[in-house]
């Protein structure tokens, strides 16, 4: 079958002894403008004359942008921390001057107490623990749905056709407001919670990912059938990965669209958890636990989206 | 004849109405030879490859391949206007995309491709991503992607016309080393006359509108074993470059006054 047989050595139009491999095939592709011919590791050659006075110094000017830049990120940062301070001061000033209700608003000096205390009884953890982990689960699982949804549009035109506009319903209806029906199929557990966090983001993934499958490149998919590929071959090698930026951001969302369905999740059915930390605060009237489920959140959603902004940097390392 | 084209018509049909880009193509090819088939853009020459290698259906006519027997896919390599590589597959993997699709990839295989790498001046590359190369390396990997699946028939389309003009030549010139090395049946697609001499046993002039073959030219015996390179400046050359400006040119004129009449 391989009829080229390129291993076996060449002949050299100009008689050489063929062992310059980086050369070009007869010696045309030196002047190429490119940098091809020479091959990759043809670096400076080093007879620049490094005192000439009229040649800049391209290392110091890079370092120096550098720095500035790093300078920069630097007083951003402090000015976000300080506005942070600032802040949780004000909080506490407002709250002790009584501008505001403590009794509503608390204070940061009362919620910490109240983490502490949570935290030495061995329940805060236990909270965390619960939330995040159904989080998790739920922003995975509807990632994974969405894009199995998708795939399955992809590979059949005409079911795409026929159901869409069932899929444009059922992403402008309120997901949570299925929550009772959750409750009564999947009983008033974790299931149900994880449940909800599924519905509230799989659809808008569905969409925004089939979305992305059908844009792929026409020519990308042209020049895979010029190779013969079938369509299955087509999805995995072509349409599957050029989608790949879309999906990771669609994780990315699907973070916070499964914390909106984990909360209101636990706000029905859950003994545990921060949700349920929060509705039962708000039932005894203790809003400084209201308060430190909401700091908590907030703390917990942007970990996560962090990580898995990190994650989808990590993997995007190749341009598009 | 490893290609044949009988009285071949293609309409295309969209939801704006048909649009007929063919009409009666005409035209063969032999084993290891190199047909150009010159003409405007918009004229119809991308079709008639696709036709050629099976991504459209003839509206009328036949079309045969020598290959009768065999897999028409395996048989022809379709070289597009642009490199198409994946940017997310490293150039190895971007080399080895074509034979993944029709078969298993082997140890074998892997040295192959480093081996052509070499031969169009890239070897180095295996690993690098195609954003890092230059147009003209980067369809220097789009050719040996096309070529590692050893096809007996290569359509060419276009294949350096986004380059820059030096770049140009040069690729013509390893091109045709390469092609006449391991006697590929071609069939190449320009708009640039010159190219189209510069390389070719025999060309076929596209005019009209739809698009059919307006005149048959073949390169002087004599000229055929001299690279792109040098028949630029062989007195022949210039003769022949009047002779296509010329039918191209009536051709461009009859269609303007088809257009004046409405047509
Ligand atoms: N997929 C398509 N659908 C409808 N019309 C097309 C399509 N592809 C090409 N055409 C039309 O067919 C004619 C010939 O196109 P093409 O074969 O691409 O010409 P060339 O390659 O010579 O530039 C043009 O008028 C073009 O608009
Ligand atoms: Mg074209």
């Amino acid at each position: 079958m391989p009829q080229p047989t390129p291993n076996t050595p060449r002949m050299a139009p100009n008689g050489s002894n063929g062992s310059n491999t980086s050369r070009g095939f007869n010696g045309l592709l030196d002047a190429d403008g490119s940098y091809g011919a020479r091959g990759p590791q043809a670096t400076d050659d080093g007879t620049r004359p490094k005192s000439d006075k009229a040649e800049l110094d391209l290392n110091a000017l890079y370092n120096r942008h550098r720095q500035t830049e790093r300078r920069k990120a630097r007083h951003i940062r402090i000015v976000q921390l300080l506005l942070l301070v600032l802040f949780i001061v004000a909080w506490q000033i407002a709250a002790s001057r009584r501008w505001i209700d403590p009794l509503l608003f608390s204070t940061p000096e009362k919620v910490l107490a109240q983490g502490v205390k949570l935290y030495q009884e061995g329940t805060l953890i236990g909270h965390i623990f619960t939330t995040v982990w159904e989080t998790s689960v739920g922003f995975i699982s509807a990632t994974v749905l969405g894009v199995f949804l998708a795939a399955l549009l992809w590979f059949s035109p005409t079911l795409s056709r026929i159901i869409d506009p069932y899929i444009v319903v059922l992403n402008s209806m309120p997901k949570v407001a299925l929550g009772p029906l959750f409750i009564v199929v999947f009983g008033s557990g974790a299931l149900s919670i994880i449940m909800m966090a599924i519905s509230v983001a799989v659809i808008i993934t569905t969409l925004v990912v089939y979305g992305s499958f059908r844009e792929t490149d026409k020519n990308w998919i042209k020049m895979a059938r010029t190779f013969g590929a079938s369509r299955c071959q087509l999805f995995r090698t072509i349409v599957f990965p050029a989608s790949m930026p879309a999906i990771l951001s669609a994780l990315k969302v699907n973070v916070g669209l499964a914390w909106v369905g984990v909360i209101v999740g636990e706000f029905l059915v859950s003994k545990r958890g921060l949700g349920y930390l929060i509705i039962y605060g708000f039932q005894v009237f203790n809003f400084t636990l209201v308060m430190l489920g909401l700091v908590l959140i907030s703390i917990l959603a942007t970990l996560m989206y962090q990580i898995v902004a990190h994650i989808e940097k990590l993997s995007m390392r190749f341009k598009m | 004849m490893i290609i044949r084209l009988r009285a071949v018509s293609h309409a295309y049909i969209t939801e704006k109405g048909a649009h007929q880009a063919l009409r009666d193509i005409e035209l063969t090819a032999r084993k290891g030879e190199f047909v150009t088939l010159v003409g405007t853009s918009g004229g119809g020459k991308s079709t008639i490859l696709s036709l050629i290698a099976g991504l459209l259906k003839p509206t009328r006519g036949t079309i045969e391949i020598g290959k009768a027997s065999g897999d028409r896919r395996a048989a022809i390599g379709y070289m597009l206007q642009h490199d198409y590589l994946l940017p997310w597959r490293t150039i190895l993997k971007n080399v080895l995309y074509g034979l993944e699709i029709q078969k298993k990839i082997c140890p074998e295989d892997i040295g192959r491709a480093h081996a052509l790498l070499d031969e169009v001046g890239l070897s180095g590359y295996a690993r690098r991503y195609p954003h890092e190369l230059s147009g003209g390396q980067r369809q220097r990997v789009s050719l040996v992607r096309t070529l590692i699946t050893d096809p007996d028939i290569l359509l060419l389309d276009e294949p350096f016309s986004a380059l820059d003009y030096t770049t140009r030549l040069k690729l013509e010139d390893l091109l045709f080393d390469l092609l006449h090395r391991y006697q590929k049946t071609v069939l190449l697609v320009t708009h640039d006359i010159s190219e189209a001499i510069a390389l070719s046993d025999r060309i076929y002039v596209l005019g009209g509108k739809p698009g059919r073959i307006v005149k048959e030219i073949h390169v002087p015996e004599s000229m055929r074993p001299i690279s792109p390179l040098s028949r630029r400046r062989m007195p022949a050359f210039q003769s022949i470059f009047q002779e296509i400006w010329e039918v191209m040119e009536r051709h461009a004129a009859t269609d303007t006054e088809h257009a004046a009449y409405g047509t």
